[in-house]
């Protein structure tokens, strides 16, 4: 044991203030702004127009191609027109803008999708309008396509070992049901024999309840997750719960698995019984400026600060909003964005939190090594990046790194490690295909 | 958007564990406390006087040099503070003002500064200090004084008051010389209790114990390198037919093993790497007591372990990646 590098991953203090909150419904906002884009999903072209009147759930954004993934109208009211409008990924992105008439009246012509086949599955799939609710946001249909045939096991991801945020967690307590529900119906139209619902181990209430649910059902079974970062990250959870390694570079499909997040699995069982399509999810919103931290159920589009404003945020003392949890989320520059599919949490947090200490040298204490999850040397390939080392990035084996950003936090000279080794990831990529391109077979 | 009030943007993660290189010198210096308060307590004020001029002409030549180079000033992370306890503790406590200046200057301005500053440098700064100042200074480095806090503890030893040496700065002689030299030797209590004569930090093997199981237990260091730089230690004596706990008490094994061989920069990264490093520190050490009539044995040992660290780290560092690829490969 003193050989082997025992430790893999961070254990972080949890600040999950709002894991016994039941999830409250954001007071309507007066207006929506809808992007046409979310997650990793292609942008979509806007099928109504200024004046048009819009029910919830109505389609009002085309997806064209397998990259994109259609955008429903998240209330009831009037389009009042289309805004060109910064993106997260700092560029513009049409929003459609709708005012709201307080009704929250259905579009005419939802129903339940009727399937009988595997197409007809995936078609309802991305109808539903679903992309990864974890944070990942991958079109769901096109993630379960490319699967293949060949799925044996499902692994349902409801670690959320993010610290702050618990949308997962209660959407699990109050839909355990639905999980199990939605499991069994992936098992069936896409012939998976059994699944795994990995909880990490401090979210008890979800564990019992799921495995309640799942009482008499042989096949589909709820597993605890450690305790650690990133217990939810892909090749570390299917190394938990299958105890088999994913193939470096490669995808769960290669071991015949397919992930999914709770949440998503929750919105498309919900779709698949009721017919309405994803027009809004849970958003963790907590942080040191937040007076009351909480789980909001928000419209899709709604404007940031209001939904801040519904949690008590003091806006004065906000130095950082972060879409997503802390580890991995998008710090965003001010709070005139638009509540999108893929945002499971909004973290504020004062100058306090928000400053970083300035780089230091690096001591070679290890500490990256012995936090990172795949097992790599951060702190050598961090080396090797500055001095553009391609050579050392590929021995080091650069393509495994995750950027789940242990190494980053446990470094004591303060390296923005994990970020660095995603630039030497583009890097190195830019570097292969310029050499495809120029025909050599150098290697 | 321009009524919006601008954040602060960086990458994620956007937090950090707490604790930066300072902390962790601090800690160190925390647990270098014990050895110091024992070496006020055997060799009295000159003790303390000693580590403050080791302490401030570390920082003092560090702060210099970082400033004449127009370079950021690192003073701050505490690393000069513990090179200068360090070098303090392996010191005799007579040792002149000006010898342990010296020192220092060859500690942060040679060994660490010259080469880049802290996490550059190849060989331990403390370690290099108190080495050029046993080749400059062989009989400054050799006379250890006998306070009358010492003479008390000798006579006691002695089971009655003998020839008696009233005075201070009379040279008395360390375990490893008597050993050398073939005459009687303390009892393993007194040795790891610290009832001996030496360089100030090094006498009670208790209190470096103490500090170094603090390092162990709040994960400043690993304990791999102590272990088994410890265990080889007593493993080689007991093979050669010696004492294993006189070995492990005498002279700096414990200073070195838990403060010294551990010292990030200097020693390899990997736990694999950590213990060749700790067993050929080991046997080095026993290596230059038994065959060498030199007194310098853990210094020279660890000097070269010093050097050899890049050659250990590049080997298991190989392994650790082929075996990586192997486990992940389809």
């Amino acid at each position: 044991m003193l050989l082997s590098s025992a430790k893999k991953g961070i254990y972080l203090k949890s600040h999950k203030a709002t894991r016994q909150m039941s999830v409250m419904p954001l007071t309507l906002p007066a207006e929506v702004r809808i992007p046409m884009t979310h997650g990793r999903a292609a942008s979509c072209r806007p099928l109504v127009k200024a004046g048009d009147k819009v029910g919830v759930g109505q389609l009002i954004g085309e997806a064209e191609g397998p990259f994109a993934v259609p955008v429903h109208s998240s209330v009831s009211g009037t389009v009042t027109g289309i805004e060109e409008l910064p993106s997260r990924l700092g560029m513009n992105d049409l929003h459609v803008v709708i005012k709201t008439d307080g009704r929250q009246s259905s579009a005419e012509d939802l129903r339940p999708p009727v399937i009988g086949s595997r197409e007809e599955f995936l078609r309802a799939v991305r109808d539903s309008g679903l992309v990864g609710l974890g944070g990942e946001g991958f079109p769901t249909a096109l993630k379960l396509d490319s699967a293949g045939q060949a799925i044996d096991s499902l692994l349902l991801n409801g670690a959320e070992c993010e610290p702050f945020v618990t949308s997962d967690h209660r959407n699990m307590v109050a839909y355990a049901r639905e999980l199990v529900q939605g499991a069994a119906a992936l098992m069936r139209y896409l012939s998976i024999r059994e699944t795994l619902i990995g909880v990490q181990a401090d979210k008890q209430d979800a564990l019992d309840l799921i495995a309640a649910q799942c009482e008499g059902m042989d096949s589909i079974n709820a597993a605890p997750l450690s305790r650690i970062f990133p217990a939810g990250e892909e090749t570390l959870l299917i190394r938990e719960l299958r105890g088999t390694e994913l193939p470096l570079g490669g995808r769960p499909a290669d071991k015949n698995i397919l992930v999914l997040n709770v949440s998503t699995v929750i919105k498309l069982e919900q779709y698949l019984v009721t017919g309405m399509p994803l027009v809004s999810r849970t958003v963790t919103v907590d942080g040191d400026v937040i007076a009351r931290p909480m789980n909001v159920e928000v419209p899709i589009g709604t404007a940031m600060g209001e939904v801040l404003r519904f949690c008590g945020a003091d806006e004065g003392s906000l130095r950082k909003l972060i879409a997503g949890g802390p580890m991995t989320g998008t710090a965003l520059p001010d709070t005139g964005f638009y509540t999108t599919k893929t945002d499971n949490a909004l973290i504020c947090f004062s100058a306090y939190r928000a400053e970083r200490d300035r780089e230091t040298a690096c001591i070679n204490c290890g500490r990256c090594i012995d936090s990172c999850p795949e097992g790599l040397l951060p702190g050598l390939l961090f080396k090797a990046w500055r001095e553009r080392d391609e050579k050392a990035l590929r021995d080091g084996l650069l393509s495994a790194c995750s950027g789940c950003g242990c190494c980053s936090y446990v470094c004591p000279a303060r390296k923005q490690i994990s970020f660095e080794l995603g630039l030497a990831k583009q890097f190195l990529m830019k570097k292969e295909s310029e050499n495809a391109e120029g025909g050599s077979d150098e290697r | 958007m321009s009524a919006e009030k601008m954040l602060a943007v960086s990458p994620a993660p956007h937090i950090n564990a707490q604790a930066d290189t300072a902390f962790y010198m601090k800690r160190v210096c925390l647990a270098l406390l014990p050895a110091q308060i024992w070496a006020v307590y055997i060799f009295g004020s000159r003790a303390l006087a000693a580590s403050a001029v080791s302490v401030i002409s570390c920082v003092g030549f560090e702060w210099i040099f970082r400033r004449m180079l127009g370079r950021p000033q690192t003073v701050g992370d505490w690393s000069a503070v513990v090179t200068g306890l360090i070098l303090a503790m392996s010191l005799p406590a007579g040792l002149p003002v000006y010898m342990i200046v010296t020192g220092a200057f060859a500690a942060i301005v040679v060994t660490k500064q010259l080469f880049g500053g802290i996490g550059q440098n190849f060989a331990n700064p403390a370690l290099v200090g108190r080495t050029v100042l046993f080749f400059s200074f062989q009989n400054e480095m050799q006379r250890f004084i006998v306070t009358p806090r010492m003479s008390q503890i000798m006579i006691n030893a002695a089971g009655g008051p003998g020839v008696m040496l009233s005075a201070d700065a009379v040279s008395g002689a360390t375990p490893l010389v008597l050993f050398s030299n073939a005459r009687t030797l303390p009892s393993n209590t007194e040795m790891f209790l610290g009832l001996i004569n030496g360089s100030m930090g090094e006498i009670s093997a208790l209190a470096l114990l103490i500090g170094g199981i603090y390092l162990c237990a709040r994960k400043i260091i690993s304990p791999v390198i102590p272990l088994s730089y410890t265990l080889t230690v007593m493993a080689v004596a007991l093979f050669w037919g010696f004492d294993p706990v006189f070995h492990l008490c005498a002279g700096g094994v414990m200073l070195a093993a838990f403060f010294m061989a551990t010292d990030y920069t200097t020693s390899p990264m990997l736990r694999s790497g950590k213990l060749i490093y700790g067993i050929g520190c080991g046997l080095l050490t026993m290596y230059f007591r038994v065959y060498t009539s030199f007194p310098e044995g853990i210094s020279t040992a660890m000097l070269f372990m010093n050097a050899l660290t890049p050659q250990i780290d590049r080997l298991t560092v190989r392994i650790r990646l082929k075996r990586l690829a192997k486990r992940r490969d389809v």
